[in-house]
């Protein structure tokens, strides 16, 4: 996992689990099917339902990592929900979403070279705080805001991707 | 109602009431106004109430169907929510970059 710039832990702790607590409260994420469990004060696993244009639903764990909250953004990773902070999903894993056609920047890098030299997964768009880290740079109104933006924007943008008509399926049928 | 109002100008007078979601901030805003407002209108009093200006690259969008709000701003309200499936509950999402 790359290096990230580190927020006040304590900060960060009570900001992430207010701001889930909200996000939740709305009952939003609760219609569409998502739900979480919090793996320690600075994570959290979404357990997120994906839907097709032809109605199938699959089901994807979405860690949350709250380390540099909300200075940047939660950092976001596909995962194995048995082993949610164990090793990323390989490329064709079933654990990854494919999708087509994303209205916004949007990418899942199974494996991303960062500048500091480590290799990780990389869900790169600017709601999530690994963008900020692998040499990418927001145009104008794409940048961050604390206290403008909350991790409902991530979230969000993500349950615009696992939906129609841009979620496509499993990216495979790998299980890990 | 006034009792000489006849069925469509009693429909005319009614108000629609529409939820407009910040998807960055996670906030709502309600609005409600008559069908023959202008959507353009709706659109100036959700950025207005949520305290926001209007990023060329923002997008609005019915959370049903995902019509473009935007694209419809000339048309009223009710005839909009006709043609869009009468959802009232409509998506704001700023910029997003990434690749």
């Amino acid at each position: 996992m790359p290096a990230v710039p580190l927020a006040d832990a304590e900060y960060a702790a009570l900001t992430f689990a207010a701001h889930l607590d909200t996000f939740w409260a709305s009952g939003r994420p609760e219609r569409w099917g998502w739900s979480y469990t919090k793996l320690d004060p600075l994570h959290a696993c979404i357990h997120a339902a994906a839907v097709a244009a032809n109605g199938s639903v699959d089901d994807y764990c979405i860690l949350l990592d709250a380390r540099s909250y909300d200075e940047l953004p939660p950092g976001v990773y596909f995962v194995s929900p048995t082993d949610p902070q164990g090793p990323k999903p390989q490329p064709g894993s079933r654990w990854l979403p494919s999708y087509t056609n994303v209205p916004f920047g949007f990418a899942i890098h199974p494996s991303f070279s960062y500048p500091d030299g480590s290799a990780d997964q990389l869900v790169c768009f600017s709601q999530s705080r690994d963008y900020y880290i692998s040499n990418h740079t927001p145009l104008p109104g794409e940048k961050w805001q604390p206290g403008a933006h909350t991790l409902a924007a991530t979230l969000n943008r993500l349950h615009e991707i696992l939906s129609p008509p841009y979620y496509l399926g499993r990216a495979g049928a790998l299980d890990s | 109602m006034n009792s000489h109002e006849t069925p469509a100008e009693k429909d005319h007078s009614r108000n629609i009431k529409v939820i407009v979601v910040h998807e960055d901030s996670g906030r709502e805003v309600e609005l409600q106004a008559g069908p023959g407002t202008p959507v353009r209108t709706m659109i100036e009093r959700a950025y207005s109430e949520l305290g926001l200006g209007r990023n060329p690259a923002d997008r609005l969008r019915v959370e049903s169907t995902g019509t473009n709000v935007f694209e419809h701003q000339d048309q009223h309200l009710g005839d909009f929510l006709k043609l869009a499936g009468n959802d009232t509950v409509w998506l704001l999402a700023g910029p997003t970059g990434g690749a």
